[in-house]
């Protein structure tokens, strides 16, 4: 056989294989829903390097008080550092997986990084008008068409929006669309609604796959962060980002 | 064998770049990425936890005045993805690592790689500046 007919052997096969891989239904739970469901890999989709600007910094929609906030930020004041929860939405920036597990009326995301779980209620009750002041926010959801759209309200303002250290009031209102637009593709998007803070809302989407157990270990792994942190105690100041500090 | 060890490092090398991050504070407030070392000495301690894996060397300096540095590598569910396990590194081997020293001051060093004194190199899994900003 030459390499010619080789060659088109090969794009024929991959050619069948792709066709078969979009072909695929999208699974479904047993009332029709798109089921979310699986162990999905959180660090490919949002984390962004820990940066939700992504380097573009000069076109955050800052109001004059974010920008401010954000200036005046310190590394040594990181929440998670001190072993605090990452809060709503950094939890979707962590180096780990969740796994998600979807029944009628309730949405559960459990995430490996410090065992948090959350709760999203997609039963039709409102908002929990007494769950205020909390990392993770109180999160109702609601299906429209093969899209789960998460609204969070009652976040506190002692989380950090990222790594970089983009801030947040308490007036922070998240909505997330949800979308699984293959077998093994989570489309995820999130939109940061806090006028005190961003003129306009501020939006991040990326795309999640699933995560496969390593040999001999479970999808999900123990992570306890004030098992032995000792970090804290060694932090400087860095805010030599300041014009006065230069 | 050697083969398969390379690729193997650099499949997970490709990997999960992203995953080795520091999980839950900014590389920047404890150490200085412009401050690369280099430090051989005897593993006295290793404190298999989380939020990250920490290890001590004794390292003599010129003089012979021996001081007992900590290593601080990955999170647990970083290292044990990418093969280590409780017992990988061991009390009383000598080891190699290269990483970024502590603002501090202090012998602190934020660790990239281990390598054992036959040459294997083990992933310490740890932070370098340019994945955590």
């Amino acid at each position: 056989m030459n390499h010619r007919y080789l060659a088109l052997i090969l794009i024929a096969l991959l050619a069948a294989v792709s066709a078969w891989a979009q072909s695929r239904p999208l699974p479904r739970t047993p009332d029709g829903k798109p089921d979310l469901g699986g162990y999905w890999n959180l660090p490919e989709a949002l984390r962004f390097n820990g940066n939700l600007a992504q380097g573009k910094e000069d076109e955050v929609p800052y109001t004059p008080e974010g920008r401010q906030a954000f200036l005046n930020r310190d590394a040594a004041d990181d929440p998670t550092a001190y072993c605090l929860p990452p809060g709503m939405p950094r939890m979707l920036h962590s180096p780990f997986p969740m796994l998600i597990i979807q029944s009628p009326g309730l949405v559960a995301e459990l995430f490996e990084y410090q065992k948090i779980w959350r709760l999203i209620y997609t039963d039709g009750r409102p908002h929990h008008a007494d769950v205020t002041d909390t990392f993770m926010g109180d999160s109702i959801g609601h299906w429209e068409g093969d899209t789960l759209v998460i609204d969070t309200v009652g976040i506190n303002d002692r989380s950090w929006l990222d790594t970089e250290g983009h801030q947040h009031t308490a007036d922070i209102h998240l909505i997330e669309r949800v979308m699984r637009t293959a077998p093994d593709t989570l489309h995820y998007e999130v939109t940061v609604i806090d006028p005190k803070y961003y003129s306009k809302p501020w939006t991040h989407a990326g795309d999640m796959h699933p995560i496969e157990a390593t040999k001999g270990l479970p999808e999900l792994l123990e992570y306890f962060c004030n098992d032995n942190e000792q970090d804290s105690k060694h932090f400087v100041e860095t805010k030599d980002h300041l014009p006065n500090k230069k | 064998m050697r083969i398969k060890l390379l690729l193997l490092a650099t499949a997970v090398g490709l990997l999960i770049p992203v995953t080795s991050a520091l999980a839950h504070h900014a590389f920047a407030a404890e150490y200085d990425e412009k401050k690369p070392i280099t430090l051989t000495g005897t593993v006295t301690k290793v404190e298999w936890m989380n939020p990250h894996v920490f290890f001590y060397i004794d390292v003599k300096d010129a003089e012979g005045k021996v001081t007992n540095w900590r290593g601080e590598g990955g999170n647990l569910s970083t290292l044990m993805r990418r093969g280590w396990r409780k017992d990988s590194l061991k009390v009383g081997e000598t080891v190699t690592i290269e990483g970024s020293l502590a603002k501090s001051g202090q012998p602190l060093v934020n660790a990239r790689t281990v390598t054992r004194a036959d040459g294997q190199k083990l992933f310490a899994g740890s932070a370098g500046g340019e994945e955590i900003r």
